[in-house]
C-alpha cells in the first residue's frame, strides 16, 4: 500500500500536471472508484427495468446501512440525495415554518444555506436572525456565546451550523451547538457538506435533529452524493423537496427514487468508504489536517501575510490565509490567469473587507503544491507572471 | 451505418440476451454516446475546478441552443433540468397558486404530475379538476370536447396534459388543447416527458405557456436530461424548485447550478441530437411507431385479446394490448416471472378495470421481440413456465 503524498497522486483520477489544492469543492475520486463506478453506470443502462425496479430497492438499503454505520447512525433514519441543496431544501421547506417561527443561522453560512431562509423569509415571511462574525469573533467561544445571546433572548424555532463552514473555513463547535438548542428547545440542522471522510461523525453521540453531509467531497465517491439524516420523529414530517411518483408513500421512498436519474451513483458510496477504510479514516484526517496547517503556514510565509485564525485546532484540512493584495476584483481576474497559465486553482473569497484564499489538502498532496500555488499565484498577482 | 433493427443492436448498450420491448421508460443509449458520456465524465472528475468554472458556462449555452433549435423554440426559453419531476414542480410551485385558482388534469396523467396536484391541494388549497379518461373516451374528439366543457363551465386556471401519455400510452391533440386553452385564457403545461426524438416537436408552432420533455427517454441520451420551456412572461417568475447559489440570478443560472452535481451528463444532450440527426427524426419516428403497431398487433393475436384503442394515428412508438387476466397482483407477478426467468421485461398496468400492457419499439427492435415478449408472457400467466 502507497504512502499518503506524491506518489498515491497516479492512484487518482486527476488531470496529469494539474496541482490540486483545492480537494473540497468537489473531491478527486481514487482511479478504483471510477472503474467501479463505470461499471455499475454501463449495467445500469445496459437494462435500466432492471437496475431501477429490482436491483436498487434491494441495494438502496445495503448501501444506506454502509453510510449510516460509518456515521454511526440507525440506516432507516438515512436517506441519499444528490447534494445538499436537496436535503437543506426537503428539511426546511417541510417543517412548516410561518411567521411565527425564527431561524438562526450565522454569516459564514454557505450562500445555498442563506438562499433557502431568504426564499422562506419572501415567501412564507419567516423571521431570520444571522449571527454576523468577525475575524476577531472567530473563536469556538465566542461563536457558542453569541448563538446561546440570540437562542435566550429571541424565541428561535430553527438553527442551523456548519459542521465545518466553507468560506471563510473552520471547523465549527457542533457538539456544543446541539446541547444549546435542545437547552432552548431549537432544531438544530447541521450543515456537514464537508463531514464524512474529513470529520470523526458520531451521529448516535452528536443527536441532532438534521444532518447533511456530501460524499463526494471528502469520502471519494464520484460528484455528487448527499446523505441525509433525520430524527426519527421527523420521518413523517419530512418530504423530498422533489414530489414524485412516490410522494407521500414514506420518506424511504420518496428518496430513492424521485425522478429519472442514474440510478447506480449510489452503490459508488461503498467504493469510496472502504477505500477510507483501507487506510484508515483516523490516519486519513490527521494526515489531511497536518498538511493543510503546514502548507497554508508556507504560503503565509511565501506572501508575507497571515492565517485568518491562528488556532489549529480550529481547522480541518482546508485553511485560510489572507492575500497580499486588496483589490478584490483585480484579485479574482489572478486566479483566472494563474489558473490558466500556471495550471493552479485557487479558492479566493472575501471575508470582513479583506480577500482570503482557501487551501485544502487530501491524501495525494505534498507540501510542493502549496509552495507552487503560493509563488506563482504571487507572481501574477505582481504582475510578473 | 447500420440499418434499423437486429444490425443496429449491436450499435446500442443493452444487455447481452435481453430483450428489450420497453425503450420507454428509461431509454437505451447508443454505444457511441456512452462513450462520449464517459469521456465528458473523466474530464470533469479530473479537474471539477476548470470543468464547472471555465468549459460548463460555455457548454450549458451550446447545448440548450441544440436543444433549442431541436425543438424549434428560442434558446433564452429552455432550461436544463434533470428530470420531468423538477420541471413539473418548478413550475406548479411558482406560479403563486392558491385556493382562488384551478388546476385542470386527466385520469391518464403521470402519477408524478398527479401527486404534485395533489401536494399543492394539501398545502396551499389549490383546487383540482380531473377528467376522467374512460376507454370510451380514448377518441381525438372527445377527449377534446369533455376539455373544452371544463373550460366552459369552470374557472380554470392551469391546464396540465401530456403530448403522449404514459399508461396507457396515447398521443394527446396538444395542438387543439393549447388553442383551447388560449381561448380560455387558461395557461397550458405540456408534459411531453416523452416527446423529444418520438415527436417532431415544434414548439414555436405550439406556443404552449410551459413544455417540458425528457431527452433519454427517445432522444438516445443516457438518464437525468430534461429541457423546460417556458414563455417569456414567466422567466421571472418561475425558479428552480431546489433553492441554491444562484437563487435569484435568472432562471438559467438556477438550472444550470441547482446544487453540486454531475455537471457533464447534460453534454449528452448534443450527442443523443447527433444520433439521431445522422438517421434522421421522420425516420426513426416511422420506423418505430410502425414496429411499435406491428409488434402489439402480433401480441394481441398470440394472447388472444385486443387492442386499447384500434386508431393507429392516436398511438406513437407505445401501444397498449389487454393482457389476458383479470387479476391485477397476479399479473404483476408475472412479470416479474417473466423477467427473471425469459430476460423480457413487459410493462404491465391497470386501466379502466382491465390488465394491459404497453409495448414500444425504437431502432434496434424487430418483430420477433414482439413475438418473443408474447409467448413467454403468456407461458408464465397460464403457469407453463
Amino acid at each position: 500500500m502507497k504512502n499518503f503524498g506524491k506518489e498515491l497522486k497516479d492512484d487518482f483520477v486527476i488531470e496529469s500536471g494539474y496541482t490540486c489544492v483545492n480537494h473540497s469543492s468537489f473531491g478527486y475520486i481514487p482511479k478504483c472508484v471510477l472503474q467501479s463506478r463505470i461499471d455499475n453506470y454501463r449495467k445500469f443502462l445496459e437494462n435500466p427495468d432492471s437496475f431501477a425496479r429490482y436491483i436498487i430497492p434491494k441495494q438502496s438499503p445495503i448501501v444506506r446501512k454502509t453510510a449510516a454505520e460509518f456515521l454511526n447512525a440507525n440506516f432507516n433514519q438515512c436517506f441519499f440525495s444528490n447534494n445538499s441543496a436537496e436535503s437543506m431544501n426537503s428539511i426546511i421547506k417541510n417543517l412548516g415554518l410561518t411567521d411565527k417561527d425564527t431561524i438562526l443561522y450565522l454569516n459564514i453560512a454557505y450562500p445555498m444555506v442563506k438562499n433557502v431562509i431568504k426564499y422562506m423569509n419572501t415567501h412564507f415571511n419567516v423571521n431570520t436572525c444571522m449571527i454576523d462574525l468577525k475575524v476577531e469573533d472567530l473563536k469556538k467561544e465566542i461563536i457558542l456565546q453569541y448563538i446561546e445571546e440570540n437562542m435566550k433572548t429571541k424565541k428561535i424555532t430553527v438553527a442551523i451550523l456548519d459542521n465545518i463552514s466553507s468560506f471563510p473555513s473552520l471547523k465549527l463547535p457542533i457538539k456544543e451547538f446541539v446541547e444549546l438548542c435542545k437547552k432552548y428547545d431549537v432544531i438544530s440542522i447541521i450543515d456537514g457538506a464537508h463531514g464524512a471522510g474529513i470529520r470523526e461523525i458520531n451521529l448516535k453521540e452528536l443527536d441532532p435533529d438534521f444532518f447533511f453531509t456530501n460524499l463526494n467531497k471528502w469520502a471519494f465517491c464520484p460528484c455528487s452524493v448527499n446523505l441525509l439524516y433525520v430524527k426519527e420523529k421527523y420521518l413523517n414530517l419530512i418530504h423530498n423537496n422533489t414530489i414524485s411518483v412516490f410522494y407521500g408513500a414514506g420518506i424511504e421512498k420518496e428518496f430513492e427514487y424521485y425522478g429519472t436519474r442514474d440510478a447506480s451513483i449510489i452503490l459508488s458510496v461503498i467504493d469510496g468508504i472502504n477505500y477510507i477504510n483501507s487506510f484508515g479514516l483516523k490516519q486519513i484526517i490527521e494526515y489531511c489536517e497536518n498538511l493543510a496547517w503546514e502548507g497554508s503556514n508556507l504560503v503565509a510565509k511565501i506572501w508575507q501575510t497571515e492565517l485568518l485564525v491562528q488556532d489549529q485546532s480550529m481547522h480541518s484540512a482546508m485553511v485560510n490565509v489572507l492575500v497580499p493584495h486588496k483589490d478584490h476584483p483585480y484579485i479574482m481576474d489572478c486566479q483566472k490567469i494563474c489558473f490558466e497559465k500556471y495550471n493552479v486553482f485557487i479558492v479566493l473569497y472575501e471575508f470582513d473587507g479583506r480577500s482570503w484564499a482557501r487551501f485544502s489538502a487530501s491524501i495525494y498532496n505534498c507540501l510542493e503544491d502549496y509552495e507552487y500555488a503560493a509563488k506563482q499565484f504571487l507572481n501574477v498577482l505582481k504582475n510578473e507572471g | 451505418m447500420n440499418t434499423f433493427g437486429q444490425n443496429i443492436k449491436e450499435d446500442f448498450i443493452i444487455e447481452n440476451g435481453f430483450v428489450c420491448v420497453n425503450h420507454s421508460s428509461f431509454g437505451f443509449v447508443p454505444k457511441e454516446v456512452f462513450q462520449q458520456r464517459i469521456q465528458h465524465y473523466t474530464k470533469f472528475l479530473q479537474n471539477p475546478d476548470r470543468f464547472t468554472k471555465i468549459d460548463y458556462p460555455k457548454y450549458t449555452i451550446e447545448i440548450r441552443k441544440t436543444a433549442a433549435e431541436f425543438l424549434n423554440a428560442d434558446f433564452n426559453q429552455c432550461m436544463l433540468t434533470s428530470n420531468s419531476a423538477e420541471a413539473f414542480n418548478s413550475i406548479i410551485r411558482n406560479l403563486g397558486l392558491t385556493e382562488n385558482d384551478t388546476i385542470l388534469y386527466f385520469s391518464t396523467a403521470y402519477p408524478m404530475v398527479q401527486n404534485t396536484i395533489q401536494f399543492m391541494t394539501s398545502n396551499y388549497n389549490v383546487k383540482q379538476n380531473r377528467i376522467e379518461l374512460k376507454r370510451q373516451h380514448l377518441e381525438k374528439q372527445k377527449i377534446l370536447s369533455l376539455f373544452e366543457e371544463q373550460l366552459k363551465t369552470q374557472k380554470i386556471t392551469i391546464a396540465v396534459f401530456d403530448n403522449i401519455s404514459a399508461q396507457p400510452s396515447l398521443i394527446m391533440p396538444i395542438k387543439e388543447l393549447i388553442s383551447l386553452c388560449k381561448k380560455y385564457n387558461v395557461i397550458s403545461i405540456v408534459d411531453a416527458a416523452h416527446g423529444a426524438g418520438i415527436t417532431v416537436l415544434d414548439i414555436k408552432d405550439l406556443d404552449p405557456d410551459f413544455l417540458f420533455t425528457n431527452f433519454n427517454k427517445w432522444a438516445f441520451c443516457p438518464s437525468g436530461i430534461n429541457i423546460l420551456y417556458l414563455k417569456e412572461q414567466y422567466l421571472n417568475k418561475i425558479h428552480h424548485n431546489t433553492i441554491s447559489v444562484q437563487y435569484g440570478n435568472g432562471l438559467a443560472k438556477e438550472c444550470e447550478f441547482s446544487g453540486t452535481k454531475d455537471f457533464s451528463l447534460s453534454l449528452s444532450l448534443i450527442d443523443g441530437v447527433n444520433f439521431i440527426k445522422k438517421y434522421g427524426l421522420n425516420q426513426i419516428i416511422k420506423y418505430s411507431e410502425d414496429l411499435a403497431w406491428e409488434g402489439a398487433n402480433l401480441v394481441a393475436q398470440i394472447w388472444q385479446t385486443e387492442l386499447l384503442v384500434n386508431d393507429k394515428s392516436m398511438h406513437s412508438a407505445m401501444v397498449n394490448v389487454k393482457i389476458p387476466h383479470q387479476d391485477q397482483n397476479y399479473c404483476r407477478e408475472c412479470q416479474k416471472k417473466c423477467f427473471e426467468k425469459y430476460n423480457v421485461f413487459l410493462v404491465v398496468f391497470k386501466y379502466d378495470d382491465l390488465n394491459w400492457s404497453r409495448l414500444s419499439a425504437s431502432l434496434y427492435n424487430t418483430i420477433s421481440d414482439y413475438e418473443y415478449a408474447a409467448r413467454c408472457y403468456l407461458k408464465v400467466l397460464k403457469g407453463e413456465e
